[in-house]
């Protein structure tokens, strides 16, 4: 599953055209989505050199990607229900926004798989094909879970531990 | 305390890109084509017409960074706060009203593209009509990054470009050119 979500975000970020796959929700291949990895681990999911280059300007804590990592942890979900919503009433400029939002957060935090599916529904969207958005929504959500998964799991690495 | 001669009317901007007359856009292809390189480059460009040409700001520069998403905000912040930058944040039209209410007059505006409630560009528009806000160094943040996007920014009067996710290196050095406090990044 992840496999599949990671090339297609690839091929979103450099522009070439997968061929159409019809992708439902997969909700309970999410369990097997995340290894247990040690937290930084390579998986295609992430670009872990994007959060190793903010730790010059961060606290040794990281305090800024770990608030980052909290706020998007709550407004990633709330970006799919809103695309969720968008497609079901069928307004592609809620849709791109939405989307764009996810984009940017994603691409901040180095979650390049979210981001990359993001990218294509919002590409989709800005051509008004509310249509071709709806197979790529389970990939969005593969990858929106993986990645907050892996984002949290580093955070919590991160954070000062009891009695330190 | 708020200062008249600072209020900005930004009534009416929406979410709606402003228009450019094609003419003017394409006395920017040029340099947009530049532009675009340079952002694929280095992740970020300055227009060399509009790099400063006034002495570099002095003391404590001050940046305003637009940009809705606070995980993004906070990592340029913390970004140029290790440089020594003092900083603003606004999230939406009525949060830019507020910022630029003040003195002093931030010495360069990082500005966003899709906000919640204003297109980057409109936001942009209304700046360069304001005296006091027509000469700052307005940079846009964006993924948007196209020579058509590049061009559309510069003639409506943008300094330069920066694309997102913004690389701590490259935001220092735009920065840096914008201000006038180096040389380099200029297209």
């Amino acid at each position: 599953v992840l496999r599949e979500v990671v090339d297609d975000a690839e091929h979103a970020a450099t522009g070439a055209v997968p061929g159409e796959r019809a992708v439902g929700e997969k909700p309970a291949a999410m369990a097997h989505a995340t290894s247990g990895d040690e937290p930084g681990a390579a998986n295609g999911l992430m670009d872990w050199s994007r959060l190793d280059e903010l730790a010059e300007y961060d606290t040794p804590e990281r305090t800024v990607v770990r608030g980052a990592v909290a706020s998007h942890a709550e407004q990633g979900p709330a970006c799919l229900d809103e695309i969720r919503r968008s497609i079901g009433g069928r307004d592609v400029t809620q849709l791109r926004a939405a989307a764009h939002k996810l984009k940017g957060a994603a691409s901040n935090l180095g979650a390049v798989a979210l981001a990359g599916c993001a990218s294509r529904i919002e590409a989709a969207a800005k051509n008004g094909d509310v249509d071709a958005v709806e197979p790529l929504l389970g990939n969005l959500v593969v990858a929106l879970e993986a990645s907050l998964r892996d984002l949290r799991r580093y955070a919590d690495a991160a954070a000062p531990q009891d009695g330190a | 305390m708020a200062d008249k001669g600072l209020e900005i009317d930004l009534d009416g901007v929406s979410k709606a890109e402003p228009e450019v007359a094609a003419e003017e856009a394409k006395s920017f292809e040029n340099a947009a084509l530049i532009g675009n390189a340079k952002l694929r480059e280095n992740g970020q460009f300055v227009n060399i017409v509009r790099m400063s040409a006034t002495a570099a700001p002095e003391g404590q520069p001050l940046i305003l960074i637009v940009e809705d998403d606070p995980g993004t905000s906070a990592v340029i912040e913390a970004v140029l706060k290790k440089r020594e930058y003092a900083t603003r944040i606004a999230a939406n039209l009525n949060e830019i009203k507020r910022a630029l209410s003040t003195r002093p007059v931030p010495n360069l505006i990082l500005l966003d593209v899709m906000l919640p409630d204003a297109n980057g560009f409109a936001v942009l528009e209304r700046l360069r009509r304001h005296p006091e806000y027509a000469k700052i160094p307005v940079v846009m943040l964006t993924s948007l990054s196209e020579p058509a996007d590049v061009a559309k920014g510069l003639a409506l009067g943008a300094t330069g470009y920066m694309s997102k996710p913004a690389r701590p290196q490259a935001l220092l050095q735009l920065i840096g050119t914008a201000l006038g406090m180096e040389a380099g990044g200029g297209a």
